[in-house]
């Protein structure tokens, strides 16, 4: 069975190869090395840089590529992926670890393992595109395999590699209530995780906030995604058929009202959190629900449900592997075909025939992660529900109010849209 | 929560099943303008609609079980008018984004009946005339040698050679 696990990291370890040696310097890769360049010219990247940068440990990792790039006399692009691609082998070595922690047998646990080694998911973002989410997704692992299977003198370790975390992208951020209130440890526990957690990023940040702090935060914090993926892609085909335009109207409200709307999610998933304490399922939860309800879903974000899904055993991440694939080859196929081919084959961006299957696979995806959230909520629903007391029940009831009115909102800026596009195509 | 889920996923099916054809109010031509060209009616479905592929699967199908040389050239000039319908409805209604693939998809399909053309027949000639006309009159809405006039001029020298 072994050599299954073997074969998968081989045939994977080619692919990656296969793939970074025929990336090209561009896109996000570009931008990252201007965010390192500029920070080993002694600049603040927050400041003289025109667009958002990554959080400070992100910043650092860039300049370090960039050095090591000098000595070891390769592309940027190389020696960051090098890492990229090591941090999904370990997360895969973690994975296998959980899984057996969690008694599954030998067997499919590796092909669990072997299933995350070969997604294609985790190999283009890691070994075409080149952004940073492996790296993120692994410090979150360790920080939740110290949190189950290691004692509580270990808590500080697990608060630093989440505060790693989400000192090289933020979003582990909206985990963070949920390592908080996870009611293994008393409050002394909690404490020490929660300064350990800020400790990473406080202590990065502090050379760029000489000056301007509250704008450099602001920076850091204040990107909100390009509208790229899930049912973004669909509303930008409904406006795309006016005259082949990608940047839709509204879409400042669409995203303010998305960001209402996933934070009264979130509310509800972690109300179900705090009864029963189920961490993957919670962090499953609330990740596939940011990809499935927040407006600015950019195309990397894909990869950060796969890990936990798989922990969970969840048979439907086939369907979410195969959709979400589809969906990011069509994406870079349409709008930056350099970033996925790179040197392999060199086709022009913005042809029309690949817009099409780019809508056709976001409408698919979109419509398959609501499915699968509703099945995975549903079977536990009313059980959850009738754990909660009075309070707790009315915060609920609270919280899909909510929930129903910023769907309305959001309906009604849809239906705007929708007008606008017949207005521009009405006899 | 199921059933509103399968609610929202109609109402956004049933946006795009519709088959109302819709045009620029500001279009260049007007519906009678066109009608001097033969044109009388747009396409249902056109270009730019992401429902377009469907179409153009639906007519190739419809090709294959066209079994004998007489069946597959009405078949193909039939083609070639929905071609120039949809054309003329990308430029009128000035659709740039749409403009390179409409032209070249009517230029193909030109090529592609031009070698059974009857050019003695004189209904079909006279059709061919119109469409030239037409195209010269929306080509001269845009400036003279830019990218869109350059596009038309070439679709006007392609309908030119049909006869």
């Amino acid at each position: 069975m072994i050599y299954i696990l073997i074969l998968a990291a081989l045939v994977s370890l080619v692919i990656r190869i296969y793939l970074a040696i025929n990336s090209i310097h561009t896109a996000d890769l570009y931008l990252m090395h201007i965010m390192g360049s500029k920070f080993l010219e002694g600049k603040n990247p927050y400041l003289v840089l025109d667009f958002n940068s990554y959080p400070p440990i992100a910043i650092f990792i860039e300049a370090i590529c960039i050095k090591l790039s000098y000595l070891l006399n390769l592309h940027f692009q190389l020696v960051l992926k090098i890492w990229l691609n090591l941090a999904d082998f370990v997360t895969a070595f973690l994975l296998f670890k959980i899984l057996i922690k969690q008694k599954v047998n030998y067997p499919k646990a590796i092909l669990w393992t072997s299933l995350f080694l070969l997604n294609p998911i985790s190999i283009i973002i890691s070994s075409a595109h080149g952004q940073m989410e492996s790296m993120t997704n692994l410090f979150t692992l360790l920080s939740i395999y110290i949190v189950l299977f290691r004692g509580k003198k270990f808590i500080y370790l697990a608060g630093l590699f989440l505060g790693i975390a989400i000192g090289i992208k933020p979003n582990p951020l909206m985990l963070f209530p949920i390592f908080l209130f996870y009611q293994k440890y008393n409050l002394k526990n909690v404490f020490i995780f929660g300064v350990f957690t800020i400790l990473p990023l406080l202590v990065s940040l502090l050379p760029f906030l000489g000056q301007k702090p509250l704008e450099i935060i602001f920076r850091m914090l204040g990107y909100s995604g390009v509208y790229d993926m899930s049912y973004a892609a669909i509303l930008r085909g409904v406006w795309w058929q006016d005259n082949a335009q990608i940047f839709i109207p509204y879409s400042l409200e669409f995203l303010n009202t998305s960001k209402i709307f996933f934070l009264s999610y979130l509310g509800i998933i972690f109300l179900i959190f705090l009864k029963t304490q189920k961490l993957f399922q919670s962090i499953f939860l609330t990740y596939l629900g940011f990809i499935t309800f927040y407006f600015g879903i950019s195309v990397q974000y894909l990869v950060w449900v796969t890990p936990f899904a798989i922990i969970l055993k969840e048979t439907r991440v086939l369907g979410y592997l195969l959709l979400g694939t589809l969906s990011m080859v069509s994406f870079y196929l349409y709008f930056g075909p350099e970033i996925l081919l790179g040197n392999i084959y060199k086709i022009n961006p913005f042809q029309i025939k690949y817009f099409y299957w780019y809508f056709l696979f976001n409408s698919l995806f979109w419509f398959y992660n609501i499915f699968w959230i509703i099945k995975f909520l549903k079977p536990d629903f009313k059980k959850n529900y009738k754990l909660f007391n009075k309070i707790e029940k009315n915060i609920f009831k609270l919280q899909i109010i909510l929930l129903i009115c910023f769907l309305f909102i959001f309906l009604f800026y849809v239906q705007k849209l929708i007008f606008l596009f017949l207005e521009n195509n009405l006899i | 929560m199921f059933k509103f889920t399968i609610l929202l996923f109609l109402f956004i099916l049933l946006f795009f099943l519709s088959t109302d054809t819709f045009a620029k109010t500001n279009q260049f031509l007007t519906k009678q303008e066109l009608e001097q060209f033969g044109i009388k009616n747009y396409e249902d479905i056109n270009p730019n609609l992401l429902t377009y592929p469907l179409k153009r699967t639906y007519e190739n199908f419809i090709f294959l079980f066209k079994f004998n040389q007489k069946s597959k050239q009405l078949y193909s000039f039939k083609l070639f008018e929905k071609r120039f319908r949809e054309y003329i409805y990308i430029i009128n209604s000035d659709k740039k984004g749409f403009l390179t693939d409409a032209s070249v998809r009517y230029n193909s399909m030109a090529g592609a009946v031009k070698p059974f053309f009857l050019i003695n027949d004189k209904t079909q000639k006279a059709k061919i005339i119109n469409y030239k006309n037409l195209l010269e009159k929306l080509r001269d809405r845009y400036r003279a040698n830019s990218a869109e006039w350059t596009i038309i001029q070439q679709s006007i020298e392609v309908t030119k050679s049909l006869i």
